[in-house]
């Protein structure tokens, strides 16, 4: 069975809202300045562990709108580029971003018939909503938040308006840049 | 000169307390014990707003903190303890007085003094004016393995963005992470 992993940029104080500035939050962009070599094997290593991005409506359409036009950005952006995406969501109506899948229905039930068939990892970032919808059903496997040494104050928060749980952690490590990365599983598994 | 230091529990998803001062999720053990009276140890002065000594001094001077555990009871009780409130009329915690004006003058005093460090446990509101003022040296924040959902956020009612360094990070068996940093200046 397919794994559904939820990878996050998050702030001190919990906001994941605009880590690239693709979305023109008024704090976007906050994650750009601590990148160092580290983090990018860790996004590198997990991109190449999945075989598939889910995301919802609003992250979709920051990536859609960055991703395609990105130079530099070597095997991990051709990887972006091509990869199958399942956007969930019942209002977008133009899928501009190459190979993307919509998910209009029900999203808890089409995840969990995708997480049935053979394949890599089902790579979530950003889209709050949708890992809402997907932690109220069990469907996530694992959760690696990269916490940055920045409190903001305001902005989306990560796990907002969810219920209350008890995870598991799998393991923590450190980075130079003052980035910590936190791998959690759900404590139940 | 003292340090200022900031201790608090905190969830993954940011807050340090959840709805109606819940603070029920706070995972505690015996590693923790002992990191509390090794921290305790080090500590000149506790730094309190109102909500959070009000809160601490209805639970430590019981029994039932006694019997949970005698040393960290002991400790907190003991120890010297400041509380910032314009509304309070008394401190009557054992070690207690009662400061109800110029905050940060008399933070920026007490710095200047020999002994323990400063600290501030839990005392939100006391924290991010200090944080304001310049006079907050670091924060430990101890990341519970839980997600709450709702609840009062770190740092909530900051004027700006803070920039932080992390200074280092402590892993325990229960699951916690304590994350030591710096404000930037």
């Amino acid at each position: 069975m397919r794994k559904v992993v939820v990878s996050e940029f998050v702030t001190m104080d919990g906001v994941m809202e605009d880590p690239g500035g693709a979305e023109k939050f008024v704090h976007g962009g906050w994650s750009m300045a601590y990148w160092d070599e580290g983090i990018g094997k860790v996004k590198y290593d997990e991109l190449f562990a999945s075989d598939a991005l889910l995301l919802g409506r609003v992250t979709y359409q920051g990536f859609a709108e960055a991703w395609p036009k990105a130079t530099g950005t070597g095997d991990f952006g051709e990887r972006m580029n091509s990869i199958p995406k399942y956007v969930v969501s019942s209002t977008l109506t133009e899928l501009t971003w190459n190979n993307s899948r919509q998910l209009k229905g029900n999203a808890a039930e089409e995840v969990a018939r995708l997480k049935q068939e053979s394949g890599q990892d089902m790579l979530v970032a950003g889209s709050a909503q949708l890992v809402q919808a997907l932690r109220q059903h069990n469907l996530v496997d694992d959760y690696w938040l990269l916490v940055y040494p920045v409190v903001l104050g305001s902005g989306k928060r990560l796990f907002q308006g969810g219920e209350r749980a008890n995870l598991k952690l799998v393991e923590s490590r450190s980075f130079p840049s003052g980035v910590v990365l936190l791998h959690y599983q759900p404590a139940d598994r | 000169m003292r340090k200022v230091f900031l201790f608090m529990m905190v969830t993954i998803d940011g807050y340090f307390e959840g709805p109606g001062k819940d603070i029920s999720w706070h995972n505690v053990d015996e590693e923790f014990n002992e990191f509390a009276i090794q921290q305790l140890d080090e500590i000149g002065i506790l730094l309190f707003g109102r909500v959070t000594y009000e809160l601490m001094a209805s639970y430590w001077p019981t029994q039932s903190a006694r019997e949970d555990d005698p040393i960290v009871t002991q400790k907190m009780n003991s120890i010297p303890k400041l509380v910032f409130s314009t509304t309070l009329e008394r401190a009557d915690w054992e070690n207690s007085r009662l400061v109800k004006e110029h905050v940060a003058e008399e933070v920026a005093r007490l710095k200047q003094q020999e002994g323990g460090d400063l600290a501030i446990f839990g005392s939100a509101v006391l924290a991010t004016s200090l944080l304001d003022a310049g006079l907050l040296d670091e924060l430990r924040l101890m990341v519970n393995p839980v997600v709450l959902g709702s609840g009062n956020p770190l740092f909530k009612g900051i004027r700006e963005r803070l920039n932080l360094k992390l200074l280092k990070t402590r892993e325990f068996r229960s699951g916690n992470v304590l994350l030591y940093y710096q404000p930037e200046k």
